[in-house]
Parts: C-alpha cells; structure tokens; sequence
C-alpha cells in the first residue's frame, strides 16, 4: 500500500468514528492501540483486517452515541416498553394467527410466515428476562432481519405473510429493544414482571378480543368472546391461574401487583364491555388494555434504578 | 443476581491488577498471561476498556503521546478491584471442586 492510500484507509477508518470519539481523543487512543501493534509486528500499515476491526468499532461507537442522547432511564423505559410491547404484540398475533387482512372466519392459524417472527419474538423477550443480554441481542438482531426478509420477500415467493404495517411495528420494535443492556442490569424480577405480564396481556388481547372476532364458529369461540364454550372457558380459567402462579413466583412480591396490572387488564376490560364486546367495542377493549399495560409496564421500569450489582459485559 | 463476567472483561482486568497500563500494554499484557493464545483485537479491548470506564471499574491515571499516538494510562478502581476479586474467588472455588472431583477418580491406563 502506497502513502497516499495509507492516509485514505486511515481517513476513512477516523470518519467511521462519532464527532465525540474524534474530539475527545478516543478515537485517536484506538488507532494508536492498532498502529502500536502493526509497528511491533514490524507493518507499515494496519492491515485489512484491523481496518475492518477499527471500522466495526467505530460504527458501533456511532450508534452507541446516538443512544447516549438519552439519559439511562429513558432507554431503560423505551427497551422496556418495546420488548413488553414487542413480545406482547407477537403473542397476540400468535394467537390470532394474523395471516393477510382477508383471513376468512376459521381459516387455519399459523398458515403464515408470522408464526416464524412471533416464535422469534417470544423467545427472543425470553431470553433477555433471563438474563442474557448477548444472546437476546442476537435473537432480536435475527428477528429484525426475519422480519425484514418477510416484508420483503414473502410475497415474491408465494407466502403468505402479515400485513405490511404490522411487520414495521415488529421491526421498529425489535430495533429499539436491541439495547437490551440497560434492562439486562435491572433486576431478574422486574424483567419477568415486564416480559412475563405482556405475553399474558398479549394472550388476552388476542384471545378474547380479537380471536372473538376471527373464529366465530369455531368449538371454542361463539362470536362473542363472553359466549365461550366450556371447553374454552375451562382452558382459559387454567391458563390464567397457571400463568398468574408462575408469574407470581418470577416476579416476586415487589413487582406483583404491577405484573398482575399489566397481565389482568386486558381480561378485566373485556368483562367490562360484557356481552357487545363486537365490533366497536374490541377495538375500545384492545385500546384500553394496550393503554393500562403501557401505564403498568412504566411503572414497574421506573420503580427502581439499575441493578448496580450487574457485572458490566 | 450477580452474573457471569465476560472473558474480555475479566482479562482486561487481570492485565491491570498490578499496575496502571495503556491500551497497548493491555493488549500485550493479555497476550502475556494467557500464553500467547488469546489476541485481543482492537475493537474488543477498546470496547472493554470504554465500558469499564464508564461503568467506574477503570479511571483514566495519566495520558502521554508517544510518537505523536495519543497513550492514555488505566488503572483500577476499588470498585473494579472488588470484582475481580470476586470474580478470581469464584473460578478459584470451581477449580477447587473440580480437582476435587478429579481426585476421586485415579487416571487409568
């Protein structure tokens, strides 16, 4: 490599970098570290591959800066809010088995590439309430491309998919809940409070409000969500008292009121629009009970600070 | 709930539980400890050191331009100390165990 190609590689490596990594020297000290180790393995010039290396950093130093516009208990509320809300979402559509808007009463459920993205979407929340912030990161960063490649391609080859509007709230969201770092440092109970509650929420928007709509005469449904079958209404008392155990015993007593808010206010809404809860009405009760579980899922993500005792990755 | 520190973390760490050190010196140092066997690249070193100093494990000592390459000293803070501390202490009772168990069963021919 020639001097004058020297000085380009080197510009361009130093462009990757934010304006505030290039002022306050930080970028300066990374490609001193790099030219340091060229130097001692006797190179005059970086290489491609630490080109690449320092690249990388930089990039990710840029998006990393245009989160730190943010103070950490906003980030911390916004990839709260969009994995409960993304997971949530997911559930819901799972249930529904939302293939294109012209899905007929009874048409089979998971007949669409979505199943593929919600399964994604729960595991990916599920991975994250535990605790793992890198592998939660890799499973939102595939979904986000799964759902990417969806809205792109699925209709070229032939597969049914969601509707387009949909899948950019998924994608939308699967982006902001990539910066799962500040939820990784609250504590285990508040994330399964926040993950655990939503997919149960998600459940209940689902099941009882729109899949009320969708499977109308079908054995469980009866075009009325309050008109279940027995078959139905014993299966959903046994989820519910199942999933509100099991919620119970991962959140804690702190964050079990909260939970209870976020996972109870979809069923509660629906039973207050009682036996009209058609048409009209479930789109009230959807709007109602996204609206109480946004307000639930706030307050538990501002009731505490991070965990200091989390070990930085 | 504690959780599990990462490898970079924990050897960046390492490499400055004796003294305070550069960027470079770190990388070497790793090098060093592990035998030759692991490299940090660049990016994971100065992503390391960057969360750590954020995070109040590292402070900056000192900074010096060794031909005309901007050098800046990191050294422990007591926070940053206590975990590795920590952290040593709980790999040192895993390998306790395992040899432990090692030794109850002689190696056969």
């Amino acid at each position: 490599m020639t001097g004058s190609e020297d000085q380009r590689s080197a510009r361009l490596i130093y462009a990757c970098f934010p304006r505030s990594w290039r002022t306050d020297g930080r970028a300066d000290e990374a490609l001193g570290i790099a030219w340091d180790g060229a130097d001692d393995a006797g190179r005059e010039d970086l290489g491609a591959k630490q080109a690449l290396d320092l690249s990388w950093l930089g990039l990710r130093a840029r998006v990393g800066a245009a989160a730190q516009f943010l103070p950490l208990a906003t980030r911390r509320l916004v990839v709260g809010l969009a994995l409960g809300g993304g997971v949530g979402l997911a559930v819901c559509l799972l249930f529904i088995a939302a293939v294109p808007p012209t899905t007929s009463p009874g048409a089979a459920p998971l007949a669409s590439a979505g199943t593929a993205l919600y399964l994604a979407w729960i595991l990916s929340s599920l991975v994250a309430a535990a605790g793992s912030e890198a592998l939660a990161r890799l499973c939102l960063a595939g979904t986000a491309v799964l759902t990417a490649a969806t809205a792109l391609f699925a209709e070229s080859a032939g597969i049914r998919r969601p509707a387009l509007f949909l899948l950019a709230i998924l994608f939308a969201l699967s982006v902001l809940a990539l910066g799962v770092r500040p939820l990784a440092r609250q504590r285990a109970q508040e994330r399964w409070a926040i993950v655990g509650s939503a997919i149960i929420a998600g459940f209940g928007i689902g099941a009882l409000g729109r899949g009320a709509t969708y499977f109308p005469s079908t054995s469980l449904y009866y075009g009325n969500a309050l008109m279940l079958s027995t078959l139905a209404k014993v299966t959903l008392l046994a989820f519910a008292v199942a999933a509100l155990l099991a919620l119970g015993s991962l959140t804690g007593r702190r964050y079990y009121l909260p939970a209870l808010v976020i996972s109870a206010g979809p069923w509660a809404v629906l039973a207050a629009c009682g036996s009209t809860a058609q048409g009209r009405a479930v789109y009230i009760h959807i709007a109602t009970a996204t609206v109480s579980w946004f307000f639930a899922t706030t307050m538990v993500l501002t009731m505490n600070r991070p965990n200091k005792a989390a070990v930085p990755a | 709930m504690r959780t599990e520190m990462r490898e970079p973390t924990f050897l960046v760490l390492a490499a400055l539980a004796d003294q305070p050190r550069h960027g470079y010196g770190v990388q070497q140092e790793v090098t060093q400890m592990s035998g030759g066997t692991i490299r940090l690249k660049t990016s994971t070193l100065y992503a390391a050191l960057d969360r750590l100093r954020d995070d109040g494990w590292l402070r900056e000592v000192r900074q010096e331009f060794v031909d005309g390459r901007l050098r800046r000293y990191y050294d422990l803070t007591n926070a940053g100390r206590s975990a590795l501390t920590a952290e040593v202490e709980q790999l040192d009772r895993r390998a306790n165990e395992a040899r432990r168990r090692l030794s109850h069963r002689p190696v056969t021919a």
